[in-house]
Order: C-alpha cells, then sequence, then structure tokens
C-alpha cells in the first residue's frame, strides 16, 4: 500500500509531465480507436456494397438454323416474315453440372405450373374478356373465310360469356388459302374476337370478326423432353358427322370445353419455381421489386418452405396482404418457355385428357412484388406475366414427369446459374465449361458492372486494412517509446528503493502503479474520445446528400400521393406543359444502404488492447531494470 | 568536432530512442499518406461509377405496363432532347404507309405496312445495325436528320421490285389517340417521295409492336406533322443520363419542367407516354455506399491529423524534456545557446527528415501515393515534430544552467 | 565487542560489455557495532565498491561476506537493507517528489508501521539530526545540501538497523555542514550502537573514526586502529 500510494503521491506532484504522458497515451489510443472504427465501418459497408452486385449467367442452346416463317396476315393480304429458331436434340441441363462450377444456386432449367384459377380474379376490372367459344355452326352462304364471312351459331358448347349474336363474321386470318365452308354443313369451332380489319378507320365502332383457335391437340412431353405420342390433331375447322362425339375426337373437344370452363383464353395463373429469385431477369434487374414482406429466404429454398410471391396488383384484386393464404392447384408444367412468353403448351394431354392436378397446397404470402417498366429490350420471355406467382422449387413436393405440357431447349428466361462475383469467378467458370465441349449452349454473364469495379473495391478493402494495421504499429512504437522514457527516468528512483530494502516485487507495483494509472486514464480517454469522435464522424455520413428516388426502378410505388394522381389525370387533358396543380413534387430520398453507427466494442477493444500492450511493455522494462543489481542501475542512472 | 558529428554521435548514442523516433515518424507519414490514398482511390472509385454503371431511362405509360405505341407529347420529346443531363435519346413514332398516291376510301387496299420514325438504332430489340445495309457513304446518322429518306425491309423491296437508292413514293398515315387516352385511331399525314438508303431484316425484331417495315428519320416524320398542322406525339422514348452525379437535377427537370411522373402502379391503363422510369437503384444504392465512405473518411481526416499532429508534438517535446541535463551541461561547458539549440534542434530534425523521407518511399513504392500527398503529410509531420523540439528547446532556454547542474535527482 | 560485519578474503570483479575489473582483492577485515570505521583511499580504489558489498548491494564474487555469522550470499539482501542496514550516499539520494518528512517516514512505511506513528517518529528522528520543523514540508530540491544529508542520516535512522553504511557522505558539503554530518555519524555509533562504515578521502572525517581502513588498488590494511 505504501509503495502504491507513495507512487500515486509522486506522479500528481508532477502534474504537467503526467498530463503529457496521459495525452500521449490517450491520442495514441485514439488513433487506434479511430483506426479501427474506420476499419470496421468501411469494411461494413463495403461488403454491403458488395451485395448490391450479384452474378447470374443464362444458358441458352443455339439453334441449328434459322429459318424464315411466313405467316399470312389477312387484313394486309400478305405475309410478314418472322425469323424461327430450328434446334437440333435438346441438350439437357445435366452439362451444367460439373465439378468446380462452384454455383451459389442453380443452375436450374426451370418450369412455370399452370395452377386452376379457382376463384381468383385475374384480370382486372376495366378489362374485357376474350369471347372464346367452341361452337358449331354453319355459313350462311357457301364460301372461304380468307376475309370475314358470315356464320350462322347453331350450338355453343362453351363460351367465356353469352353469345346474344348470331350470325357472326369469322375470317381464317392466318390462312392464306383457308377450306371452303358449305352452307349444308356443320362445322365444329374454337373461336377467339378481337380481330377486325376495321379498326383503325372505326375504332370500337368497328365489327369484330372472330378467328380461329387450335382444336384438341397435345404437345405432351416426358421428363426427359421427348414428345408423348398422341392422335390429337389440332385441327382448327372440323366438319361435324352424326356421331361425331362419341369418336374419340368428338370426345376429345368435349374434353376441350371441360378445360375451357377450368381457365378461359388468355387467363393465366401462372406458378414459376425458383431456387434463387435472382435467377429471375426481372427481380435480377430490379424490373421487379418487393412491395411489400420479405423475399424468400435461404431457409425458404432449402426447406421448401410454403410461401410465395405475388405481384401487387393480383393481391389487390383478390384482397390479399401479406401472410394470407393462397391455394395453389398445379396442373402442369411448361419447361419451353417463361410464363410471359408461352403458352405454347396445349391444354390437353397426350391421352387428350385435362391434367389432373399434381400438387396442391396452402402458400403463406411472404412477399408481394411489383413491377416497373423493362430496363431494355430482350426477349419477352424475360419479363413477367401479370398474374405470376413465385414460389421455392422445393416447396413443390409431388413430381411432374406426367404433367409436363410443353418442353423446350434451354432459353436464357429459363434457364441461369448464379456464382460469386468476380473476374475470377467467371473467367474460372469460362474455362471449366470450355473444358466440358458443348459446342451449342451459349451461357451469358451479367454481374451489375462488378468486374468493372472489382479493383477498386479490393483496394479500398486493403487500405482500411493496412490503415488499421499501420496505425497499431504505430501505437506499438508510441507505447515502447513512453514506457522506455518513463521507466528510463526511473532508474535511479529503482536503485534507491532497492538501496532501502524494497524488495523486487515492491520496486515493480511502485513503479507500475504510476503507468497503470496514466495507462488506464489514457487509454479510457483515448476510447472514450475516439468513439466519440469516430461517432460524429459517421453520423456526418448521414448528412450525405442522398439521391432522389423518384423515377428509380426498384422504388416502391403502391402508396402514391393522391396528388401525382390528380396531377396526372389534369396533365393528361393538356395540349402543353403546365398542370392545373402547379406543385412542385417532393423529392423522395433513398434509405441509406450503409452504416453510420460506430460500434463501441471496437473502442474498447482498442482501449483495452493498447492499455494492456502498455502494461506489458511497462513490465518488460521494468523487469529488465530489476535484473541489474542497485549498484548497476545507480551508475548507470547517473548517465 | 562540426555540428553534424555532433549531431550524428548523439544520434547513435541513443540508438534505441532514434531508432524509436524514426519508426514512429515513419508510420505517422504512413498513416498520413495511406489515409490520403485511400480517400483518393474511393474518390476515384465513385468517379469511375457512371462507367461501370451508365444510367438508362425510359418513358412508359403511367401503369408502366406500355414501352411502346403510346402518346408523348412533342413538348416532352424536346423536354428530354435539349436537356442538359440527357444523352443519346432514343425517340420513335409509329407510322402506316401506302405505296404512291391514294384517298382516304381506298385506304384498306393500300394502308397495308407499318412503320416507324426513328433518330436512332439503338431502342428496339432485334433492329440493330447487324440488320441493315445500307447504302454506300450512309449510315445510321441519317436518322438523325430530318432528309426524306428511308429504310425499307427487304422481303418488301423484293415483293416491289425496289433496290437500294430508288425513290419512293409513300403515303404515310399516323396514329392519334383518343383525348381519354385509351383509343388510338389512324389518320392520314403526308405523301411524299424518299429515297431508299438502306435494307432490313425484320426477323429477330422483338418490339411491342409490328415489326416496322419502313423507317424514316424521326425529325423528318416531325416536319411532316408540322407541315400539316398536326400535334406530333412520339410513340416510344429513351435516352441516357449523361452524369448520373446530377440524376437529382435530372429528376427535378423531368419531374417539374418536363412534367413526366413516376410510374403508378395501379393508374388505369392509358396511352399516355408521361411516366419516366430511370434504371439507376445500383448506381444510386453503388454511389451512395461510396459517398457514405469518403464522407467519412473526410470527416475522420481533421480527427486523425489532431492526433497525429499532437503524438508528433509530445514525442519530440517528452524525449527531449529527458536531456535537460546533457543541455545544460553543454551550456556549463561553454557552448552558445545557438549551438546549443541547433545541436539539438538539428538532431531532433535528422531524425525527423528520416522518418520522413522512409515513410514518403514506403509509401510511394507500396501504395504509390501521389507526389502532393507526400510532401504534404511529410511537411506536416515535419511541422509538428519540430514545433514540439522547438517548444521544449525555448523552455530549456528558460532554465538556469546552475540550478539544472546542482539539482542531485 | 562481537564482530558484526567479517569479511574474509573478499574479492569483486566488475565485469561489463567489454571489460572485466578486479575492483577489491581478498579484502579481509571487520565491523563491530559502536564504532565509526573509514575507509580512505583515493578515487577508484574500491572503497565505494566494498560499501556497496557491505550495504548488499551485492554479492563478493570470492570470498565471504559475514553479517553477524550468516554469510550474505545466504541472506534475503532486501530484509537486510530495509531492517538493518542504512545507506547514505554523497549525493544523498533522496526522492525528489517526497517532502522531507515523507522521505523520512519511507522506510518505516516499508516496514508496515502506522502512518501516524511513522509521522511521529519521522519527527523524531528529524529533530535528532536538527533539522528545523519548518523544512519538513519541503521537497529535497528546495534545501540545502546539508540539510539534505541530515534528512538522509535520519532516513537512515528511520530504518532502525545497526549497521549505516556511508558513501562519502560529505563530499558535497561545506566544513561547517561537513562537522555536522561527522558530529551526528559518531553519535549514531558512540550513543545508538551502530556499527558505522564511512567511505572517505577526508582527512578530517577519517580523523573522527575510530578505526581507519585504507583501501589501495583494491587491498585494504589498517591504517589506525
Amino acid at each position: 500500500m505504501t509503495t502504491i500510494r507513495s507512487s500515486l503521491v509522486r506522479l500528481l506532484r508532477t502534474p504537467v509531465k503526467t498530463a503529457f504522458f496521459f495525452l500521449l497515451l490517450a491520442f495514441t489510443v485514439s488513433l487506434v480507436c479511430a483506426g479501427g472504427n474506420l476499419w470496421k465501418l468501411c469494411g461494413d459497408n463495403l461488403e454491403r456494397f458488395e451485395k448490391i452486385f450479384t452474378t447470374i449467367g443464362t444458358v441458352e442452346q443455339t439453334p441449328e438454323r434459322t429459318e424464315q416463317e411466313a405467316v399470312w396476315f389477312a387484313d394486309e393480304m400478305g405475309y410478314r416474315y418472322f425469323n424461327r429458331s430450328v434446334y437440333g436434340d435438346i441438350v439437357s441441363d445435366s452439362v451444367l453440372d460439373f465439378e468446380g462450377a462452384g454455383y451459389l444456386s442453380g443452375p436450374e432449367h426451370r418450369a412455370y405450373y399452370e395452377a386452376l384459377p379457382q376463384d381468383y380474379e385475374l384480370k382486372e376490372d376495366y378489362e374485357g374478356m376474350t369471347q372464346a367459344m367452341i361452337i358449331e355452326a354453319s355459313p350462311l352462304e357457301d364460301c372461304i373465310p380468307a376475309g370475314p364471312v358470315k356464320i350462322e351459331v347453331k350450338r355453343v358448347l362453351y363460351s367465356a360469356y353469352p353469345v346474344n349474336v348470331s350470325p357472326i363474321y369469322l375470317c381464317d386470318h392466318n390462312t392464306e388459302h383457308p377450306q371452303m365452308l358449305y352452307a349444308d354443313k356443320t362445322y365444329l369451332m374454337a373461336l377467339a374476337d378481337g380481330w377486325t380489319h376495321d379498326w383503325e378507320e372505326k375504332g370500337s365502332a368497328a365489327i369484330f370478326e372472330y378467328a380461329p383457335l387450335e382444336g384438341p391437340y397435345s404437345t405432351q412431353a416426358d421428363a426427359d423432353g421427348n414428345r408423348l405420342p398422341t392422335a390429337l390433331t389440332g385441327n382448327w375447322i372440323e366438319e361435324l358427322t352424326p356421331g361425331f362425339y362419341e369418336t374419340e375426337r368428338g370426345k376429345a373437344w368435349l374434353t376441350l370445353c371441360r378445360d375451357y370452363e377450368l381457365r378461359a383464353l388468355y387467363e393465366s395463373f401462372p406458378v414459376t419455381a425458383t431456387q434463387d429469385l435472382n435467377l429471375i431477369m426481372a427481380f435480377y434487374r430490379k424490373q421487379a421489386y418487393l412491395a411489400e414482406g420479405e423475399l424468400f429466404s435461404e431457409e425458404d429454398y432449402r426447406q421448401g418452405n410454403r410461401v410465395c410471391l405475388v405481384p401487387a396488383r393480383f393481391a389487390k384484386r383478390n384482397g390479399l396482404t401479406v401472410g394470407d393464404s393462397l391455394h395453389l392447384a398445379l396442373r402442369y408444367a411448361n419447361y419451353a418457355a417463361s410464363a410471359n412468353r408461352g403458352g405454347g403448351e396445349s391444354r390437353l394431354n397426350a391421352e387428350g385428357e385435362i391434367y389432373q392436378v399434381f400438387e396442391e397446397s396452402d402458400y403463406v404470402i411472404k412477399g408481394i412484388y411489383d413491377v416497373g417498366v423493362a430496363s431494355d429490350e430482350g426477349d419477352w420471355g424475360y419479363l413477367l406475366e401479370r398474374n405470376e406467382v413465385f414460389i421455392p422449387t422445393a416447396s413443390i413436393k409431388n413430381s411432374d414427369e406426367n404433367n409436363i405440357a410443353a418442353y423446350g431447349p434451354m432459353k436464357g428466361y429459363t434457364t441461369a446459374f448464379r456464382i460469386p462475383n468476380g473476374s475470377e469467378s467467371i473467367e474460372n467458370y469460362k474455362a471449366l465449361w470450355e473444358a466440358q465441349g458443348v459446342d451449342n449452349v451459349e451461357i451469358t454473364f451479367y454481374d451489375g458492372g462488378y468486374t468493372r469495379l472489382e479493383g477498386g473495391l479490393k483496394s479500398m478493402r486493403n487500405m482500411s486494412l493496412i490503415l488499421l494495421a499501420t496505425g497499431i504499429v504505430s501505437a506499438v512504437c508510441i507505447v515502447i517509446f513512453f514506457c522506455h522514457l518513463f521507466i528510463t527516468k526511473q532508474k535511479k528512483r529503482t536503485a534507491i528503493e532497492r538501496g532501502l530494502g524494497m524488495t523486487k516485487g515492491q520496486c515493480v507495483r511502485s513503479l507500475l502503479t504510476g503507468i497503470l494509472v496514466i495507462a488506464l486514464a489514457g487509454s479510457a480517454a483515448g476510447a472514450f474520445g475516439g468513439q466519440v469522435f469516430a461517432g460524429r464522424a459517421a453520423a456526418g455520413m448521414e448528412e450525405t446528400e442522398l439521391f432522389d428516388t423518384r423515377f428509380s426502378n426498384g422504388a416502391v410505388q403502391l402508396e402514391q400521393e393522391r396528388e401525382e394522381s390528380d396531377r396526372a389525370g389534369a396533365d393528361a387533358g393538356e395540349e402543353s406543359g403546365s398542370a392545373g396543380a402547379d406543385e412542385t413534387g417532393e423529392a423522395a430520398a433513398s434509405e441509406r444502404v450503409y452504416l453510420t453507427e460506430t460500434d463501441w466494442r471496437m473502442s474498447a477493444v482498442c482501449g483495452g488492447g493498447v492499455f494492456l500492450f502498455t502494461i506489458a511493455a511497462a513490465m518488460a522494462g521494468v523487469c529488465g531494470n530489476l535484473k541489474r543489481e542497485p549498484l548497476a542501475l545507480l551508475s548507470e542512472a547517473g548517465k | 568536432m562540426t555540428v553534424i558529428r555532433l549531431i550524428g554521435r548523439n544520434v547513435s548514442r541513443h540508438k534505441y530512442k532514434s531508432i524509436l523516433h524514426i519508426l514512429i515518424g515513419v508510420f505517422i507519414v504512413l498513416i498520413l499518406d495511406i489515409y490520403a490514398g485511400n480517400m483518393e482511390r474511393t474518390e476515384q472509385e465513385l468517379a469511375r461509377l457512371p462507367e461501370a454503371l451508365p444510367v438508362s431511362a425510359r418513358i412508359s405509360s403511367l401503369n408502366g405496363s406500355m414501352r411502346e405505341c403510346l402518346a408523348i407529347r412533342e413538348d416532352r420529346v424536346m423536354g428530354i432532347r435539349e436537356s442538359e443531363y440527357v444523352k443519346d435519346p432514343v425517340f420513335t413514332v409509329r407510322l402506316k404507309f401506302g405505296f404512291g398516291e391514294f384517298t382516304l376510301e381506298e385506304y384498306k387496299e393500300n394502308l397495308n405496312h407499318y412503320g416507324r420514325g426513328m433518330n436512332a438504332l439503338s431502342d428496339v430489340f432485334g433492329l440493330g445495325r447487324e440488320q441493315i445495309t445500307f447504302l454506300e457513304g450512309v449510315d445510321e446518322s441519317v436518322l438523325e436528320t430530318s432528309q426524306k429518306v428511308c429504310l425499307m425491309e427487304e422481303a418488301l423491296m423484293e415483293a416491289r421490285g425496289l433496290r437500294r437508292g430508288d425513290d419512293v413514293m409513300l403515303t404515310t398515315y399516323y396514329y392519334r389517340c383518343a383525348p381519354e387516352g385509351s383509343e388510338v385511331f389512324i389518320e392520314p399525314l403526308v405523301t411524299d417521295t424518299y429515297r431508299i438508303v438502306g435494307s432490313m431484316l425484320t426477323g429477330d425484331y422483338r418490339g411491342e409492336w409490328m415489326p416496322p417495315e419502313v423507317i424514316l428519320p424521326f425529325d423528318c416524320v416531325r416536319e411532316a406533322y408540322r407541315s400539316q398542322g398536326i400535334a406530333f406525339f412520339a410513340d416510344s422514348g429513351s435516352f441516357m443520363v449523361k452524369d448520373p452525379f446530377q440524376l437529382n437535377a435530372l429528376k427535378a427537370q423531368m419531374y417539374n419542367e418536363v412534367r413526366f411522373l413516376p410510374v403508378i402502379t395501379r393508374a388505369l391503363p392509358r396511352y399516355d407516354g408521361n411516366a419516366l422510369t430511370i434504371m439507376d437503384e445500383a448506381f444510386i444504392r453503388s454511389a451512395e455506399t461510396l459517398l457514405g465512405n469518403i464522407e467519412l473518411l473526410r470527416r475522420m481526416f481533421p480527427f486523425l491529423v489532431s492526433i497525429l499532429i499532437f503524438i508528433g508534438y509530445l514525442c519530440s517535446y517528452l524525449s527531449l524534456q529527458s536531456r535537460q541535463e546533457e543541455y545544460a551541461l553543454m551550456r556549463s561547458l561553454g557552448t552558445g545557446r545557438g549551438r546549443s539549440f541547433l545541436l539539438l534542434f538539428g538532431e531532433t530534425a535528422f531524425l525527423a527528415a528520416a522518418a520522413c523521407v522512409s515513410g514518403s518511399f514506403a509509401a510511394l513504392f507500396l501504395f504509390r501515393t501521389k507526389a502532393v500527398v507526400l510532401v504534404l503529410s511529410a511537411a506536416l509531420f515535419l511541422l509538428t515534430f519540430l514545433l514540439g523540439t522547438a517548444v521544449a528547446l525555448i523552455a530549456f532556454h528558460r532554465l538556469s544552467v546552475m540550478q539544472v547542474l546542482t539539482r542531485k535527482d | 565487542m562481537e564482530k558484526m560485519i567479517e569479511a574474509v578474503n573478499v574479492s569483486y570483479i566488475y565485469q561489463t560489455k567489454y571489460q572485466k575489473t578486479k575492483a577489491l582483492s581478498e579484502v579481509s577485515c571487520s565491523f563491530e557495532r559502536g564504532k565509526v570505521y573509514a575507509i580512505t583511499g583515493k578515487s577508484g580504489s574500491g572503497k565505494s565498491t566494498f560499501l556497496s558489498l557491505l550495504a548488499g548491494l551485492d554479492v563478493p564474487t570470492e570470498g565471504t561476506l559475514s553479517i553477524e555469522g550468516q554469510d550474505i550470499r545466504k541472506m534475503d539482501r532486501d530484509a537486510y537493507r530495509l531492517n538493518r542496514a542504512s545507506v547514505i550516499y554523497q549525493a544523498f539520494h533522496l526522492f525528489p517528489l517526497l517532502t522531507v518528512m515523507e522521505n523520512v517516514m519511507f522506510p518505516m512505511e516499508l516496514q508496515h508501521v502506522a502512518r501516524k506513528e511513522a509521522k511521529v517518529r519521522a519527527q523524531e528522528y528529524l529533530k535528532q539530526v536538527d533539522l528545523p520543523e519548518t523544512l519538513y514540508k519541503k521537497m529535497p530540491g528546495m534545501i540545502s545540501g546539508g540539510e539534505q544529508q541530515r534528512v538522509a542520516i535520519a532516513r537512515a535512522m528511520a530504518a532502525g538497523g545497526e549497521i549505516l553504511l556511508a558513501d562519502e557522505p560529505t563530499g558535497n558539503l561545506d566544513s561547517q555542514n561537513e562537522q555536522v554530518i561527522v558530529d551526528l555519524l559518531c553519535k549514531l555509533a558512540h550513543e545508538k550502537k551502530y556499527a558505522v562504515i564511512v567511505v572517505t578521502h577526508n582527512e578530517a572525517v577519517a580523523a573522527a573514526a575510530d578505526v581507519v581502513y585504507g583501501m589501495k588498488d583494491g587491498e585494504l590494511s589498517v591504517v589506525r586502529e
């Protein structure tokens, strides 16, 4: 106790020197704290910065050749030509399974599933329903429906809404030389309206004609993509003969009617299963964005939790919100196209029957997404269908192999994978892929610009670390310097104390007390000061001018101010510039994506570290002194 | 002994302390250099961001469902074209054509072809430079003019027996949106003669509307509208943001002056092209992160510099304090004030200079720090270190040599 | 009188980085209580070294040094210096940051004497060395050399030992103070029965001693007994 008290007394009697030593240590600790906080904040923010980017690859089987397909347009009385890709054998997606690929998710050749509409509203109130019908009809006179011809509706087997008008107009719009129709015969046909040759002149006053749809046909395939053999031929307009409905063909037509009852024309309820929403280009490019709730978690994908993501309009239409239950009854899968691109699949299976539900369950709505404008043109397949629901692939427990309505080659909008960011990752993948020797499959990488920034990111990260390391080494040097000064001056004191009979232990306590007090006070003050300054600096980041997120893709627009809608209405009625409500809209600030809070634990660790090191260094110095006999110390002390 | 030799002897005599001094100085200089280098690198990354993450924008219908077949008012078109924040604006206007001259009543047999007025090809997927063969001496830039020229679909040219370079008379009709914004009509525009300067293949076209069989320069079409006294509307528009760091100004301009609205997904479907989407999400998030980091570094810099200044000052001051007796001894042996000051100051200056040089070289070779930064850091360190020494030495001057020497402890 | 300290063939070699120096060569002598011993000799003769060995600040390289029959090598030399032997120096070596009173109290506090009692005793010792009370709260740097040496003696007395070792105690003093110190040392020996051993090259101090040893080149001889 004597030694400690005496030591403290001596410390207080040199206030200036003590203060200087205290300041030196405090500043040193502040330096380390600043470096530590900086490193942590910068590092954390850089990590978040990295997470902005995702690298995906889309996979596309290249066609063997491209053919020009001529399509007749009756209103133009001419052909329009479209390029049609012709593929060879379908390349299996198993070619993407190779060692060292380093996938973070996928590869997936995904399907969309057509779900039973049940009672869900699949279209907006203001949207009219496309009239589709399956009827028995006869032309009023012998004719060739190369243009609109009148036909008498004899019997309606199915119609989307009641057929109140007869006769109606029929035009085999896309057939250059349609078959002759005879007035004394009755024909069975599936028709859809919406065509007219007069709409440009007459607009909504024009007479609409009906064009034929395909009759019963099948595109069912097996799990390897091979078409299943079928007797269904898909005739467009069939002559009705006695006993027709007892034939296989007739039964197929009746089955087709039943399918239309289940799902009207152009009304679809597609459900896309995926392992990772980043593999869906619309989500990847932030054309589709989360409006409410959450996206799927890793666990959802892994465990196959029955959760789903629904589009905002669908949710609004059906009064659904996050947490509600959505009943999904999946009927068939389409591996050939995305929900927006396809269609193309038949309604009936190879046996001419309706696809039965193979997976039925309640899904909890985990999130609601909205869709903005696409960033650039690409194939329509990359766009989302309006009622498209997303579910984790693993949530489908039953096999769909008997319910594949269409299968096709891998396309960018059906097949994708995710790999780690960075040019190294991409180059490594490319090298391994080339080694697979698969010629007719093309992989396109999208990284959101990461490779152009990665060099800089690495450099920034390294710099932060180097700064911290340099700060620590500086602190070490300063502490050693401090201990050297402090202890050197105390050699004589130690010698006297030893001369007076103090034990080595007492001498250590006497000397270390002073250092301990200064070190403790300095470390605490330095840590506190460092934390305060770092905190203020970090808080200053809040004052960084944020970008206005008006017009941004990915921004939530569901809850728009009423004045925006008013302004939209006022604007639309004007010929020129200014709107009725001449208000300057307020900018919407973006939500900060970086951290602006320091962690007090970093300062505590830094302060504690310097303190402990100071004590250790001092101990080393003191013990060094005590190894020497007082006699030698006294003689040295005179130097 | 000369001053320099004395300084050298003193430095080697206090070897341990000298090394520590130099090390502390080296690391202080390094910290300053690395810090400044870090700030600079982050700023460089920020500056490179627009190149790495270019920002585009597209006009759509208010509910975002349509990107083409819109009715975009001319003042909005001009607002974008004249904006100082915009580059590479691309606009189209859809048209219908018939060959030769015909009356309104004859439109059914004749008005069978779809066309577009465009000012650049980059707008439409599947209709790029690879699909077009220009006449010699002509390139895509012809679309930026108002010349009466056209590009024509190859199959159509073949069917009509036309070749590149031929003149062809076309009667053009335009699409007019009803005031309610939900119906479109087609009306006669103009009959004129155009020179075919290029042929195109439209088999890969992926636009929302029909593939164009004839393309006219955008401003040529605009002039046709003007000549007929018809209000002009474009049907699609997009542009690149010239400087994404001026996004806020661009958006304010687009909102307040050009009168665009953000997409309102629950709006009713209309043809009006009065909504704008700017694909800046990735850029904004990246830029804000970097800006935040830069701001952090900037705000910490004065604090860091202050700490380093004080450390440098204190180290030199405290170090010199322990040499009071040495100073007193020198004075007692006849060394004048000036020389004594010079000796001790010179010793510190030598150590500080050695530290600066070593630290600067290390920063230069390891981190390629700029010369300006190196010089400034070294100067700052030297200044503060020598200031501490000077203050300590000035305090020595005030001491009584006798008292120091006769003081036994 | 019994021998307090006995040195038999004590030798001491200084070993530095560069050289070995034999500071003492087979020194044999003894010291008794109640006497003042002076060890004289020129500078560098080894007398201060011998004194340091007597103080237990180091151990002989060769020979034996016994304190009341106990070999110093086998002793707790810290306890020896704390309780039995005290040293005063030419340069006084007081704690510069402790007051006069605190300097004198220091050894007693090391011996776990209560502060109050230590203060009372310190005052007593300071009186014995004729130090005015006005100086008790002063720092060593504020009093004269003679006063500092008296404080050092008071501190030595406060340790309460039987042996006082003085290394050139009057080296930094004027003749008046010198005499005061010599008188104090003699008083300690003759009245308080200390074994006082003084290293000096001062004739006056040697003259006051009861026994005078001479040191030359590390060898001790009796000059006057």
